[in-house]
């Protein structure tokens, strides 16, 4: 009867013993946190070479008198011709620490890799793993990753996922990059729609045309200096293969139409209307996303987007005084839409022609007008996408000036009483 | 004790007298935390597969539907309870359909928790095994849980309700945490089309609610209650809408985040959502400390099935104590989820056959309990009539 008194009260703390994680437990500094994992095709048929970044933990403390001083911020391991799962022990030959890719701050693919083998099944191959995260972004990479691991150190930061967590920042921030990541590209395969991935290279090649500012692609900006790795423009992958390569520009104008593009503001360069050697910088804000109508009722499915601008025109070398004169202003304002008019239907003609993919995803929105699944499936609207009619208004909203009014520096003549 | 005539009253004087408390009836604060863990943490684990194999994109409308389906059972099992006002279910049936059909019933009541119970215990113990403890054996896992679950029912059911009561503020408050972690990965256009799989989702529902059968094994505890059969009703509507909304919720979340179909993909939907959860730069991979609230649903949850179980053994072998069978039930329950089943036979087909086979003989016997009430009602009536 003691023991049984005693039983209920006792047996809570023969549970404590179970908290620290039983077969599983382990220390911190017994662990290896991969930072980047680089994928590439292997000299054998259906193999990859996985290239492992291993960050130095030790190195994240600040403390007086570092242990770790003399150690390199990271490693790189490259595995030839294994798979992605197998990596995890095979590195334990060279490595030191328990390997644990749930700190994984980017997946580098090459682009020989996306171009030859089905993305789905490789970066499905890694997703069964308990340890790894679907929020990971995925970074399409022009040279081989593990040459594009080898060369990316970053000036300012000393551990390398610092930059990728910065940078996710930056993605955010300018647009000039879609934003990536492992969860979004399953859904969308799963959906059947094209997916667009990170660019980046640290080749740097020479521009093929002069002042193209940010339409172009990685690598082929006109920059010198700053960090070794280039991120800008996007991957098309369409059915787990790349198809195609948007510049910077029409990448930011690709999730504009898409209802995609997350950041307030950005900048966007226009030719002066009357004197052409000039551009007016302007800051474009996105205070109100585009909205899209989906018509399906005809034979051919009719979308109409109506894209709001609102535009701080923010230098006007030129010195034309579109700031007073309201005509002039009207007529900058009409000039404006009609530019951007026409570099969104470019866009579509090129999505409907040559890739011949719905790159804006605009199937979320045709899906809303369907009540059954079976309804939706039976219409298909990928394949009908290619002969859709997009109808395109652009409406500027607001025209600003920034924080200065005149563009000259003299006052005007009063007027009045003189 | 030994000369006592072993009828279900005096065993509930036996139970009181060998777990003396000053409170042991349950209101109705803790019978809605209790319903509330019962339903609402199945959402959490494969009923949400089942739901979207069911309904397609519309997954997130099923437990409104379920709900909807519910209402009318639960008024006629609140009314049957309502008739023969503070007895437990088996006390009732016992008068309606005498001793020995009571006991059938029982035994297969009995049975079917045991599988389901099993079942269940076992898939959510390898769910926390194949996420986060990769290294760590099955069974040792699975027997920590049932110990602790176990310890928890051990302390009676005053104690689950107020574990339960206790739990629920948090519960919910991580759910609601849970949404804001991930609501810039949300694209609510996947919910689209409306309807999903059109008619079929109806069809399936009703085949397929034994899945929130578990509120309607709470009725053999229905002695128990503070106010009776009004307590009883208010707290499983109550408790019911609670967890469906936060089911609803939930699903919502899982439709948005993964997209449909790539929903279908996934298979531990709560434990991947939690994976995502980010708040701001900095607070991002935190998925312990919702595993840390999910384990302590889990083990409200499975307390309720072993306490249940326990509570039908003890009537079916008329034992002097309820609280001896424990260590049996627990072994059994222990033992026969030790056997070596495959994940896809043991989350899919396995349960959707006890799912099917709970539907088909919990409702009809509560309907039939029903129905016999009004009938001897009737009869009640007419005597009263004549004399």
């Amino acid at each position: 009867m003691a023991v049984k008194k005693h039983l209920k009260r006792l047996l809570p703390f023969f549970l404590l013993l179970f908290l620290s994680g039983c077969w599983d437990k382990i220390e911190l500094e017994d662990v290896a946190l991969v930072t980047t994992i680089g994928l590439d095709k292997g000299s054998l048929p259906g193999r990859v070479d996985v290239t492992l970044q291993i960050m130095n933990a030790q190195k994240a403390t600040i403390a007086l008198g570092n242990p770790a001083e003399k150690e390199p911020d990271h490693i790189n391991v490259t595995l030839r011709n294994t798979t992605p799962i197998l990596v995890k022990d095979q590195a334990n030959a060279v490595i030191t620490r328990r390997i644990n890719i749930s700190q994984v701050q980017a997946f580098l693919i090459s682009e020989a890799l996306a171009r030859d083998v089905d993305l789905y099944q490789i970066i499905a191959a890694m997703i069964r793993d308990p340890e790894m995260r679907r929020e990971t972004p995925v970074i399409i990479t022009k040279e081989r990753a593990e040459t594009f691991i080898k060369h990316n150190r970053p000036k300012f930061e000393t551990l390398i996922y610092a930059f990728y967590r910065f940078k996710l920042n930056r993605w955010k921030d300018t647009g000039d990059v879609p934003l990536s990541n492992v969860n979004d590209f399953l859904r969308a395969h799963a959906d059947g729609a094209p997916y667009l991935f990170i660019y980046a290279t640290t080749e740097r090649k020479k521009a093929e045309t002069k002042g193209q500012g940010d339409d172009t692609i990685a690598g082929r900006m006109e920059v010198k200096g700053g960090d070794p790795a280039e991120m800008i423009g996007a991957a098309i992958i369409h059915k787990g293969k790349m198809i195609g390569t948007l510049t910077g520009e029409e990448t930011r104008f690709t999730l504009l139409l898409g209802q995609n593009l997350r950041i307030a503001s950005y900048y966007v360069a226009f030719p002066d209307p009357d004197h052409k050697p000039w551009m007016i910088s302007t800051r474009i804000k996105n205070e109100m996303p585009p909205t899209i109508d989906v018509d399906l009722k005809g034979k051919r499915p009719h979308i109409t987007l109506t894209v709001p601008l609102y535009v701080e025109v923010l230098s006007i070398p030129s010195n034309v005084d579109y700031v007073a004169d309201m005509r002039l202003q009207n007529k900058l304002a009409r000039y404006l839409e009609q530019t951007m008019h026409k570099t969104f239907m470019d866009l579509v003609q090129k999505a409907q022609q040559t890739w011949k993919a719905d790159i804006f995803n605009w199937y979320r929105f045709a899906r809303s007008q369907f009540l059954t699944w079976s309804a939706y499936e039976a219409y298909d609207f990928e394949k009908r996408f290619q002969d859709a009619e997009v109808t395109l208004h652009v409406k500027l909203q607001m025209i600003d000036f920034g924080k200065q009014l005149r563009p000259e520096d003299t006052l005007p003549p009063l007027k009045g009483k003189h | 004790m030994k000369f006592m005539k072993y009828s279900t009253a005096s065993a509930q004087d036996v139970f009181r007298q060998n777990n003396p408390s000053t409170n042991d009836r349950i209101g109705l604060r803790e019978l809605i935390a209790i319903d509330f863990f019962l339903l609402g943490v199945k959402g959490t684990d494969l009923t949400a597969s089942f739901f979207f194999q069911f309904a397609g994109s519309a997954a997130w409308l099923l437990p409104l539907l379920i709900f909807i389906f519910l209402l009318p059972i639960i008024f006629l099992v609140t009314h049957l309870l309502s008739q023969y006002e503070g007895k437990s279910l088996l006390f009732i049936s016992e008068q309606l359909l005498g001793r020995s059909l009571t006991y059938l019933a029982a035994f297969v009541l009995f049975v079917l928790g045991m599988a389901a119970t099993v079942l269940n215990m076992r898939s959510y113990a390898q769910m926390t095994g194949i996420m986060f403890y990769g290294r760590t054996p099955l069974i040792f896992l699975y027997g920590v849980i049932l110990l602790t679950t176990a310890y928890v029912a051990y302390r009676g059911l005053e104690a689950i309700g107020r574990v339960a009561s206790l739990l629920l503020p948090y519960a919910v408050f991580s759910f609601v945490l849970l949404y804001f972690g991930v609501y810039d990965m949300m694209d609510y256009r996947a919910i689209f089309p409306l309807f999903g799989q059109g008619w079929k989702m109806i069809s399936e529902t009703i085949l397929h609610l034994g899945f929130v059968v578990d509120i309607f094994y709470f009725a053999l505890f229905a002695s128990m209650l503070k106010g009776g059969s009004r307590t009883y009703k208010h707290g499983t509507l109550i408790g019911v809408g609670i967890a469906g909304v936060g089911t609803m919720g939930l699903i919502f979340m899982y439709t948005d985040v993964f997209g449909y179909p790539g929903v279908n993909q996934v298979l531990f939907h709560y434990q991947q959502i939690t994976r995502i959860a980010h708040y701001g730069q900095f607070i991002n991979h935190i998925e312990a400390a919702f595993l840390g609230t999910w384990i302590l649903a889990t083990v409200v949850h499975f307390a309720l099935y072993l306490y249940t179980m326990v509570y039908l053994l003890h009537y079916l072998v008329r034992s002097e104590d309820m609280f001896r069978l424990f260590i049996p039930v627990t072994a059994a329950v222990f033992f026969a989820g030790l056997y070596p089943y495959r994940s896809e036979k043991l989350f899919f087909i396995y349960r959707e056959w006890i799912v099917w086979i709970l539907t088909a003989t919990v409702y009809p016997y509560f309907l039939l309990l029903v129905l016999l009430a009004r009938i001897k009602g009737g009869k009640k009536r007419g005597r009263k009539k004549t004399s």
